[in-house]
């Protein structure tokens, strides 16, 4: 598939995020788009809206976790975004990995297992929509919900299909807004993916902070996970910045760490966004 | 590898639960014709390589659209929420700020409204969606004239299409109608907002100024360098409005016509979309500062005024009377005066922004010739240099050659004020240009809705005298 090559092309280089993004020059979005808070960009939790009907975003990220024992994670997601309809989006990412050491899972009896010594490959194939209900009004805030399908694909990716759905709700007070996300995993509980797995429970909150002038985000989430029934659960806090760079352009960078026993030690992430659109799929376009 | 018994009932009960939740959520959330919530709807810009264009060569003109958002949003925001001294809150304190410090280093990019606004756009959000979105064909109308890759024809035929996009929307698009100017100056909570707040009125109508105005270098100017130096030309008259206010604002409404004439003339359409939008920011303004419209109204008032607008068929007026409004509201130079031909006198009006105070007759308070204010040409370098002039005007074939030259142009347009030979100079005839002494009448037409507005019919919300 080309996209595929494109992908894997683009994951060999040093800079997969600018190779992604930035082979779309010709596009544009709104100037804005920094407020557009995504699930892990740079942190977990994310705002209500989507992203506007007719525009495609594609997303570059880096992420790289140490975890107890000294193992290591790096992970990017490239992920296509489109709004498909008023009020909502649907998109896919393709997360591919590197695991160095021996990284901690969580395995299907809720224990902790150790993996790889050093595996890279393909962690799955996730499809997700969101849906935006209202903007916010007087009295409600902003609500959307948002569903995920991961497959097993790739030699990190597991072996079982699992979904999920999310409730996401944003609020907000002039430049300081807060989100909250309660999202339901279900599936398959053999064999998750090594990377971006879709949690049995996931639950949090975050408060960000616009700097209108210098066209930046700045955020402070903190959430709880638990990736299948029975196991612990990992609490984790997280700051992030997201920063209009360009016009169309995003860079956020984002760090977290564990609470608990579980979780990392220390995650950095760092990404690119960029919106564009196809004049072909424009209504009225001739 | 040996599984987890699954506990079923206890995951099925949590899991109802959340779908519960997920329910109540969702039925909080779903869209109902009640009116309190409005949908989202942002709909993404028609994509070309066009896009950006003006912000990438022309950023000092660009940037100060960005500031001039934050002047709306903070002036509905404020009329909104009535703070405590309200007049000094806009007529100094934000206006101090608009004009000292974000006019003058304005944001890079496009500012983020709801953040300045909150309680307007949680009121109003299809009036902040259908200001964006004519904002957004501004742009790119802007975009497309700066983009020097493309042919005059394939501008032209571009910035249609992009009208033709933006009408798609029909719930946020204002029609390409020209509608009566009664719909701003004629209802029971017209003009509040102006009498009241003289120099935020007349920021915002500077504002507008601009905003149709650079579109005039951008047509006039056959290069780049050519486009450079007119669109600095247009930004030098904004600034200098910017030094006297209110007197140096301008004291009507900036209509398109009058004020970019050149692109009335190519685009009627998205003039007058823009003029039916500059109205809406007026009439919004005057809603939201005329105590005759309780809070608990203004979002219904509001919602009918834009629907009033979305309306092709009532309180509308032909073309040939929508050209001819600028006459019948004082004159260009009581609009703040052309955007790249010869600057002529700022009349005073008697009440800012009313066209009857300023229209037709001659105006109190105008003067021509050497009168008051011209400063006299005492010295011997003076009358030379006032000799040279002239001379120089007085031979046709000059006269033309500066008139096709937009950089002679603005060099004329330059010369300071306080040189006699500016000051006593007349016009150079000029398309579009005239005496502001004496607007020129429009032809009576029948119907005609700008010789005497009718009363606005009833619309919810909305009262007569």
């Amino acid at each position: 598939m080309p996209l595929i090559r494109l992908i894997t092309r683009c994951l060999r280089t040093s800079l997969p995020g600018l190779c992604l993004t930035l082979g779309l020059t010709r596009a544009a979005a709104a100037q804005i788009d920094y407020r557009n808070l995504d699930d892990d960009r740079p942190t977990t939790i994310e705002d209500a809206y989507p992203i506007e009907r007719y525009a495609f975003e594609i997303q570059a990220p880096y992420r790289y976790e140490r975890v107890a024992g000294g193992s290591e994670l790096h992970l990017t997601v490239p992920e296509l975004e489109y709004g498909l309809a008023s009020n909502a989006q649907i998109g896919f990412n393709v997360p591919f990995a590197s695991v160095r050491g021996r990284a901690d899972v969580v395995g299907p009896d809720g224990s902790i297992q150790q993996i790889g010594s050093s595996r890279t490959g393909l962690a799955g194939l996730k499809v997700f929509g969101l849906y935006n209900f209202n903007t916010e009004g007087r009295l409600l805030p902003a609500v959307a919900i948002r569903g995920d399908v991961s497959f097993g694909v790739g030699a990190l990716g597991g072996r079982g299909t699992r979904a999920a759905l999310k409730a996401i709700a944003t609020r907000s007070w002039g430049a300081t807004r807060i989100h909250l996300n309660l999202a339901r995993g279900f599936g398959s509980e053999t064999g998750l993916g090594a990377a971006d797995p879709l949690s049995r429970l996931t639950y949090g909150g975050a408060i960000d902070r616009t700097f209108l002038r210098q066209s930046m985000l700045l955020i402070g989430e903190i959430y709880a996970r638990q990736s299948l029934a029975g196991a612990p659960t990992e609490v984790n806090v997280g700051v992030g910045v997201r920063y209009q760079w360009r016009t169309a352009t995003v860079l956020d960078i984002g760090v977290s760490r564990r609470l608990r026993a579980l979780g990392p030690d220390l995650a950095l992430t760092i990404g690119l966004a960029h919106a564009f659109g196809v004049a072909g799929l424009m209504p009225g376009h001739r | 590898m040996m599984q987890k018994p699954p506990t079923m009932p206890i995951a099925r009960v949590r899991f109802r639960r959340l779908a519960g939740l997920l329910g109540v959520l969702a039925t909080l959330g779903l869209p109902r014709p009640a009116a309190a919530q409005d949908r989202r709807n942002e709909q993404f810009y028609y994509p070309g390589a066009f896009n950006w264009q003006f912000l990438a060569n022309y950023a000092e003109a660009a940037r100060l659209f960005n500031a001039f958002d934050y002047g709306h949003a903070v002036l509905y925001e404020k009329l909104l929420t009535k703070p405590a001294h309200l007049r000094e809150e806009l007529e100094q304190k934000q206006f101090n700020y608009l004009t000292r410090d974000l006019l003058i280093r304005p944001p890079r990019f496009a500012i983020a409204e709801e953040v300045v606004e909150p309680s307007y756009a949680k009121l109003v959000w299809q009036a902040k969606q259908m200001f964006d979105w004519a904002h957004l064909l501004h742009r790119q109308v802007y975009d497309v004239y700066a983009d020097e890759r493309l042919t005059p024809a394939a501008r032209d035929s571009l910035i249609e299409r992009l009208t033709d996009y933006y009408l798609t929307r029909r719930d946020y698009a204002f029609q390409p109608v020209p509608k009566s100017m009664a719909l701003m100056d004629e209802q029971y909570y017209s003009q509040v907002f102006r009498r009241g707040y003289p120099k935020f009125n007349g920021l915002i109508w500077s504002y507008h100024w601009l905003q149709v105005g650079l579109y005039e270098p951008m047509i006039a100017g056959q290069t780049r360098v050519e486009k450079k130096a007119g669109v600095q030309a247009t930004l030098a008259r904004f600034w200098k409005m910017m030094k006297d206010p209110p007197n140096s604002f301008p004291k009507t409404m900036p209509m398109t016509s009058a004020v970019a004439p050149r692109f009335s003339a190519a685009h009627p359409r998205a003039a007058v979309i823009f003029d039916n939008l500059h109205m809406m920011h007026d009439i919004i303004s005057d809603i939201l500062a005329a105590d005759t419209v309780p809070r608990e109204r203004k979002r219904s008032v509001i919602y009918a005024a834009l629907a009033e607008f979305r309306d092709t068929t009532r309180n509308v007026m032909t073309l040939d009377e929508w050209r001819g409004m600028g006459g019948m509201m004082g004159g260009i130079a009581a609009m703040g005066g052309p955007a790249i031909d010869l600057v002529t006198p700022s009349p005073a009006a008697a009440v800012p922004g009313d066209a009857r105070a300023v229209s037709g007759v001659a105006m109190p308070g105008m003067s021509s010739g050497t009168s008051r204010g011209t400063p006299p040409c005492n010295t011997a370098g003076d009358k030379q240099k006032l000799e040279l002039y002239e001379r120089m005007m007085g031979d046709p074939v000059i006269r033309a050659r500066m008139q096709a030259d937009t950089v002679l142009r603005r060099l004329m347009a330059d010369v300071p004020d306080s040189t006699c030979v500016r000051a006593r100079a007349k016009p150079a005839p000029a398309a579009n240009v005239r005496s502001p002494a004496v607007p020129r009448r429009v032809a009576p037409k029948s119907n005609s809705l700008s010789r005497k507005p009718h009363p606005m019919p009833a619309m919810p919300g909305m009262g007569q005298h």
